[in-house]
């Protein structure tokens, strides 16, 4: 093969160039200490890389999330622990004072203990998380629960709603966050739950006449008493009116009551706003006419605590010892909802730290993607100085001497 | 014979040895001249005399100068030059791309994203802290900025790509014209035998050059010059060159045309094609992924966005698209808006407060793929009036929808099952249609208490946050097969694919025209060792044939004194 001089030279600069541009591509993985520096690098690899990096960023979120979570369900926890021990102390109370060595006396300062009991336990209802209300639904800027009195007697209202709050702590399971003070505090309702009222406009709606009422032979034109806890009010209905109009005519007489059609369609419910009251729909023609005869006593938290208050405040043992036994009931629910609380917090540790695990998974599966092997670089980039320099020594070597340099 | 023969070959062996020296001469000083090929004087034995004796020599003959050069391989480097040439163009578009995706990294899309759909997800948990709107804008806008730049960086490689295209039809032209020209003087100097050595030699290095920029075929003429064609029209016709010259297309990118007729160039290789070719083949089909990108989440967070409610009610709202047409149905293109195909039979909400925060009413609005902006407009009321009490609709100069609030009452529109919301951009998050304008709303950026992370109303509900944030895990793309993230990493995995081969292609593509310019030089390359021995040959040779005219002339000498002494 003849080799021109121009060969020689062009030849010695390619085999530098190629060399050198290898030395700076192990030089570059060195220095950024990845393999992969852009998706060139190593297409097949990049896709994954990206959604590996995405689901980090996601778990950095959930983590977020669950400390966020947590920090809540803490604070919920030590408010329903410490409701639970206040009820408790409320029923050892009642025991007491409701045996026959108590008397007036001790009932009275025995109330005032429950008083003071009933306010802790409305604060406690009221507990905030940051500036939040826990225990109000989405209405965390509202006071959920206010002790008011109405007609002379003492009751609590709800003004939270049910909202529920959502928190995703891993990819898509979500959990809900708050525990409904309307729930946990005010339930099961004061409610008289209206009888079928056998009308012809089936399932009966807010425009049905009441004179369909009664298989069409309407009612009794008459006044209905409902009386919620002090507050009395009495309605005049006719069968000219209509459902709505009763309901209206209801929701508006001021004594914390609301009327609504039940679910079956077939009858009027009527239930009390606040806790603490006893409900009552006088018995005569038009109110059986209506089917909402009845009588429903509160019997919630602060239902049955309002109650012993009032029996020990009336010296009254029988009511004391009647509340005493409902009080089991108002202590299993904040149980069971203090319960629901820590089972949270459990699950979200057993979720915090199987992301812990994930995440430790995926940051070692990125790495092995993306992380560059030092060792492996270093030997090669030592190869690629030698062949460098080699490279170098053997070019001086070709390039220096010619003919030229012989003749004299 | 005469007795002075003797002087004769001398005399044409001197000639010989002296030319050839020159050759040698030529030869070194062009050793490092691009394209020149090594020449060498052709010697033959001159035309011998009859003798009483026989036939015999008279000596040297000169037969010419020729150039040491292998016309195939010319051609061989020619065509694998174009491929360079348009590999290399292809390689350096498609490098410039990945760097402005710049992933992997924490300064990208990607990671742009994550932060995105975590901010929506703090302000789910905080709905009421005016910290997370506010972070949730900014992040918000820094995608929305990142997704721009991106655009215009990529968008502006085509406009890069014009200029090249420019600068290399003018290369074109002056090398066609060289090429005319020199055709002109080779023809001038090849009449008879002759052969032009060093004007071809410059001839073949431009045609090499013009070989990289455009895929042509030539073919001698018997004068020496040559016809050059490309894509079967004559670019060079012997001593004329034909002028290439481009024009805008409506997109305004420049399309090389003949001068001549305004035909578009036939391009089949070459810097010019590949330029072409990324700029309106490869460039564009990432330009469209992201454009697909950034027009799914607009739509997606848009439609999710106006279900909920923000924290306080609009007193007036100015839609973000806008309608060209108001008699004509939303759902239809001559509506003028750009998801005008999104919107379906169904309905949205409009609440009206006063201003203690109560509900003065509740409307439902019902739309159907025939309702048009004037519908719209009529349902709601052109005054405070008619249609919705305390609202008015109206249009302004632009084609934008604006609802207008009565003092003292503020309103919300949501709860939207239609898409029209979504569409028109009402109670919506981001406006745009694709990657080169999306930016966040600016009633958005205005006041933040317009983030509806509400899906209820109520302040500590963030429930609509989260269901936006939740958009990232949905397959919306692709035939509903991928997110919004595997769309995105598909789309870096294709670039690492096409940018990859174009290394390799054109890595491979260097590889063979350096092994063809090596046999190209293993012919015709100075050597500089063979040219100092060759030096060193017709010097003797001269020197040899020198010694022996002496000889003759010593023996002319002699014979001429014998006679003169008689």
């Amino acid at each position: 093969m003849r080799i021109s001089t121009n060969m020689i030279y062009n030849k010695a600069y390619r085999n530098l160039t190629s060399a050198f541009d290898r030395f700076v591509r192990i030089q570059e993985k060195l220095a950024t200490g990845k393999r992969i520096n852009r998706p060139s690098d190593a297409p097949a690899d990049i896709p994954q890389d990206l959604l590996y990096r995405k689901e980090l960023k996601d778990m950095d979120q959930y983590q977020s999330n669950i400390e966020y979570a947590n920090s809540w369900l803490s604070v919920a926890d030590t408010a329903l622990s410490n409701v639970t021990q206040l009820l408790t102390n409320a029923k050892a109370i009642a025991l007491e004072q409701g045996n026959d060595s108590a008397d007036a006396q001790t009932r009275q300062s025995a109330a005032l203990q429950i008083d003071s009991i009933i306010s802790q336990i409305v604060q406690l209802g009221n507990t905030k998380h940051g500036n939040r209300y826990i225990f109000a639904g989405y209405k965390t800027r509202t006071r959920p629960f206010s002790l008011e009195t109405a007609g002379g007697q003492q009751v609590v209202r709800y003004n939270g709603d049910e909202g529920q709050m959502s928190v995703e702590i891993s990819n898509g399971v979500q959990i809900v966050l708050n525990q409904i003070g309307k729930d946990v505090f005010s339930a099961p309702e004061t409610v008289i739950n209206g009888s079928d009222v056998n009308s012809t406009d089936s399932p009966i709606t807010s425009s049905t006449l009441l004179s369909t009422f009664n298989g069409g032979s309407g009612i009794n034109n008459g006044t209905i008493t409902i009386t919620n806890g002090g507050q009395t009010a009495n309605i005049a209905v006719t069968n000219s009116d209509t459902v709505g109009d009763l309901i209206d005519a209801i929701n508006s007489a001021g004594i914390n009551v609301e009327a609504e059609i039940n679910s079956s369609g077939n009858g009027i419910n009527i239930k009390s706003t606040v806790s603490g009251t006893t409900l009552r729909v006088s018995n005569n023609q038009t109110a059986q006419d209506l089917g909402i005869v009845g009588e429903a006593q509160s019997s919630d938290i602060f239902g049955i605590l309002l109650r012993l208050k009032q029996g020990l405040e009336n010296n009254d043992r029988d009511q004391i010892l009647s509340a005493a036994g409902d009080m089991e009931d108002a202590i299993d629910k904040a149980l069971q909802a203090w319960v629901e609380v820590g089972t949270k917090m459990k699950r979200l540790d057993m979720t915090k730290s199987k992301i812990g695990n994930e995440f430790v998974n995926i940051t070692n599966l990125l790495s092995q993607i993306e992380d560059a092997d030092f060792a492996d670089l270093t030997v090669k980039l030592t190869k690629e100085q030698n062949v460098y320099q080699s490279l170098l020594k053997s070019i001086s070597a070709i390039i220096q001497p010619s003919l030229l340099d012989f003749l004299g | 014979m005469s007795g002075f023969g003797g002087l004769t070959i001398a005399a044409r062996a001197l000639r010989a040895s002296q030319l050839a020296l020159e050759v040698t001469g030529h030869n070194i000083a062009n050793a490092n001249t691009e394209g020149y090929s090594r020449q060498r004087v052709e010697l033959v034995e001159s035309k011998p005399d009859l003798s009483p004796w026989g036939v015999k020599g008279t000596g040297v003959d000169i037969s010419r100068i020729s150039r040491l050069r292998e016309e195939y391989l010319d051609i061989q480097l020619r065509n694998e030059t174009k491929l360079l040439g348009q590999w290399e163009e292809t390689e350096k578009f498609l490098s410039r791309l990945e760097l402005y995706f710049n992933e992997p990294s924490d300064e990208s899309l990607n990671n742009m994203l994550s932060e995105f759909w975590a901010r929506w997800e703090d302000l789910s948990l905080t709905p009421e802290e005016q910290t997370s709107r506010s972070n949730l804008l900014q992040q918000a806008k820094m995608l929305a900025t990142s997704m721009n730049m991106l655009y215009n960086n990529i968008n502006g490689l085509r406009f890069d790509a014009d200029e090249a295209v420019k600068s290399y039809i003018q290369e074109v032209n002056s090398l066609a014209q060289n090429i005319a020209s020199l055709n002109d003087q080779i023809r001038f100097y090849e009449v008879g035998d002759n052969v032009a050595n060093d004007l071809r030699d410059q001839r073949d290095v431009l045609l090499k050059k013009l070989a990289e920029l455009v895929d042509f075929s030539s073919e001698e003429q018997p004068d020496g010059t040559l016809i050059i064609s490309v894509g079967g029209v004559n670019l060079v016709d012997k001593i004329n060159a034909e002028e290439v010259s481009y024009r805008y297309n409506s997109e305004g990118h420049v399309v090389p045309i003949w001068e001549m007729n305004n035909a578009p160039l036939t391009l089949r290789g070459g810097k010019l094609k590949g330029a072409i070719d990324a700029r309106d083949t490869q460039i564009p089909s990432y330009i469209t992924r992201i454009n697909n990108i950034a027009s799914t989440i607009i739509k997606e967070v848009n439609r999710q966005h106006s279900q909920g409610w923000g924290t306080e009610g609009f007193s007036s709202l100015t839609s973000s698209y806008t309608i060209s047409d108001s008699t004509a149905a939303l759902a239809s293109s001559d509506s003028g808006l750009d998801f005008y195909d999104e919107i379906q039979d169904g309905s949205f909400v409009i609440t009206l407060k006063d201003s203690s925060g109560n509900t003065v009413s509740t409307d439902t609005i019902s739309i159907t793929t025939s309702t048009s902006l004037d519908d719209l407009l009529s349902t709601i009321g052109s005054d405070y009036s008619s249609g919705i009490a305390h609202l008015m609709a109206s249009t302004d100069s632009d084609g934008h929808l604006v609802l207008t609030a009565e003092d003292g009452y503020r309103f919300f529109i949501n709860q939207d099952t239609s898409n029209a919301l979504m569409a028109l951009g009402l109670n919506t998050f981001y406006s745009g249609s694709n990657a080169s304008d999306i930016a966040v709303n600016s009633y958005i950026d205005d006041n933040v208490k317009y983030i509806a992370a509400s899906s209820s109303g109520e302040i500590g509900d963030g429930a609509n946050a989260l269901a936006i944030a939740g958009i990232k895990d949905q397959t919306l793309m692709e035939d509903a097969s991928a997110t919004i993230y595997d769309y995105y990493a598909t789309t870096l995995g294709m670039l690492g694919v096409d940018k990859l081969e174009a290394e390799n292609m054109k890595e491979g593509q260097e590889i063979l025209v350096t092994h063809i310019e090596n046999s190209i030089e293993e012919i015709s390359g100075v050597s500089l060792d063979e040219e100092a021995m060759n030096m060193l040959r017709f010097q003797h040779s001269f020197e040899a044939a020198a010694r022996f005219m002496q000889a003759v002339s010593d023996m002319l000498d002699t014979l001429i004194n014998v006679v003169g002494g008689m």
